[in-house]
């Protein structure tokens, strides 16, 4: 009696949980109910008179990158809501103006470090700059975004145009076209985070960064995909030597990156990522951290994984960027499904928040849940340059 | 043995509703990598973060069909008994 009982309700526990299609992707192209709570809370939350919350602190207690990309996905998520809902616009853009003032007066009184790991201070720079690109790279792409919107700002151009001139000088010295986000790291979620950043500025400013953006992508081809796994590699050293190979937590925002810059081989990672990462149990998704190739042990980018399934907290928060990106919502619902049975959802009136997650899992989710409008957006733009001046 | 399964399906319930009263789904924090409110640290938490995590899955995959079977049984056993006193 008791197996066809559990048997019955495991197969059925799914309806509970998994959003169907329509409630990921609304027909008319508006904002999901699902992501509709989480932009409230996000919203109120920057609003208030302490932008750095207690929340804030105990994730920057555990890595003070969080706190640099919990910004940065925000922003990105905004920008995409602020395009699906134009009569509200003018609130979002308060907002993300709000993240942005916010972020480069930290980063100007404590500097980059502020953002970064302890162990960036643990050894010199190899670029005379002493600069990260995770740090340059994540703020050129927020105002990138911002400018997207609105381009009222005079101070956001010129931000957007030192940051410019610094990744391309950074990334351009190399005969790796990368540069370091620490000391002698490269890492590929950093890298192609700043292309992006550099691609939307194209459409912006009508520059082009072609040379550099094809210059990485044919070294990235040639040198960093995994032989065994077909996947990009994490990290690597500015001599080009492989530190970390494939992560889920790093792949699907790398894919997600390269949508803008070469869509077949951003499509091409996504498929193996999936393959190789993606699992999931009774209608349940998740993302493995590792593929079965190459597994290694727990650090402090993936967080937290399950024994046996392997399912891994920051892998699975990515993977419904992946998801997100290539409008593979049969993958979303299963990931979605997962985060309502074991992520903790707790509604407070108009908005809601997951207690299993911190402020860059919340804003990962409500980037996921938004995509489209800003990639297509910057495509738009650039297709419409593409005939004017250079 | 339909005693067995409605005890078990009550006790996991009720350790779901205290974990739930006294706010341990804070220490759910320790999924991300976060230091749930009011911890030192994560590694402190990790122990009534794994306590949490059992209870809740142990709530939501076993204590519904623990209680259907339970009920069933029940069912079973009143059918059973009528059908006999009818037979008798």
């Amino acid at each position: 009696m008791f197996v066809l009982a559990l048997a019955l309700w495991l197969s059925a526990l799914r309806l509970f949980y998994r959003p169907s299609a329509t409630e990921l992707r609304p027909p008319d192209q508006s904002v999901s109910a699902l992501a509709r709570p989480l932009i409230e809370r996000q919203v109120a939350a920057w609003s208030a008179s302490e932008a750095s919350t207690p929340e804030i602190h105990r994730m920057r207690a555990s890595n003070p990158e969080w706190d640099l990309m919990a910004r940065t996905y925000l922003v990105l998520a905004l920008a995409n809501v602020a395009l699906r809902e134009p009569s509200r616009a003018g609130e979002y853009v308060l907002v993300i103006d709000r993240v942005i003032d916010d972020t480069i007066a930290l980063e100007r009184a404590r500097g980059q470090g502020y953002f970064l790991l302890p162990y960036a201070r643990a050894r010199a720079w190899v670029h005379p700059s002493q600069r990260s690109l995770f740090v340059d790279g994540e703020v050129a792409l927020m105002v990138a975004a911002r400018r997207m919107l609105r381009d009222d700002r005079e101070d956001f151009r010129r931000v957007l145009g030192e940051r410019a001139a610094q990744i391309e000088a950074q990334m351009g010295a190399g005969p790796i076209a990368s540069a370091e986000s620490y000391p002698d790291e490269c890492w590929t979620f950093c890298n192609t985070v700043a292309l992006a950043a550099l691609r939307v500025r194209e459409g912006l400013d009508g520059v082009t960064h072609e040379a550099l953006v094809q210059r990485w992508l044919g070294y990235a081809r040639a040198r960093l995909v995994d032989r065994s796994t077909g996947l990009l590699v994490s990290s690597y050293t500015l001599d080009g030597a492989v530190r970390e190979g494939p992560e889920g937590s790093s792949i699907y925002m790398v894919a997600h990156d390269l949508a803008l810059l070469d869509r077949r081989f951003a499509e091409d990672q996504y498929r193996r990522a999936r393959a190789l990462l993606n699992g999931e149990i009774l209608g349940f998704g998740y993302a493995r951290e590792w593929p079965a190739q190459s597994p290694r042990g727990a650090d402090i980018d993936s967080g937290p994984t399950v024994p046996w399934v392997g399912a891994n907290a920051g892998a699975s928060g990515l993977a419904l960027l992946g998801a997100g990106s290539f409008d593979d919502v049969g993958t979303l619902a299963g990931l979605v499904a997962s985060l309502e049975l074991a992520a903790f959802p707790v509604r407070e009136g108009r908005t809601k928040r997951y207690l299993a997650s911190n402020a860059v899992g919340d804003a990962v989710l409500l980037y996921s849940l938004v995509q489209g409008p800003l990639w297509s957006a910057v495509e738009r733009r650039r297709a419409a340059r593409a005939g004017g001046p250079r | 043995m339909k005693r067995l399964f409605a005890v078990i399906s009550l006790l996991i319930t009720l350790a779901w509703l205290s974990l739930r009263a006294l706010g341990w789904t804070r220490y759910a924090a320790v999924l991300s990598g976060s230091v749930p409110e009011g911890a030192e640290s994560v590694g402190d938490s990790t122990q009534r973060a794994v306590l949490l995590l059992a209870v809740h899955f142990a709530f939501v995959l076993f204590a519904a069909p623990l209680a259907l079977s339970a009920l069933g049984l029940h069912a079973w056993d009143v059918v059973s008994r009528a059908r006999s006193r009818r037979a008798g």
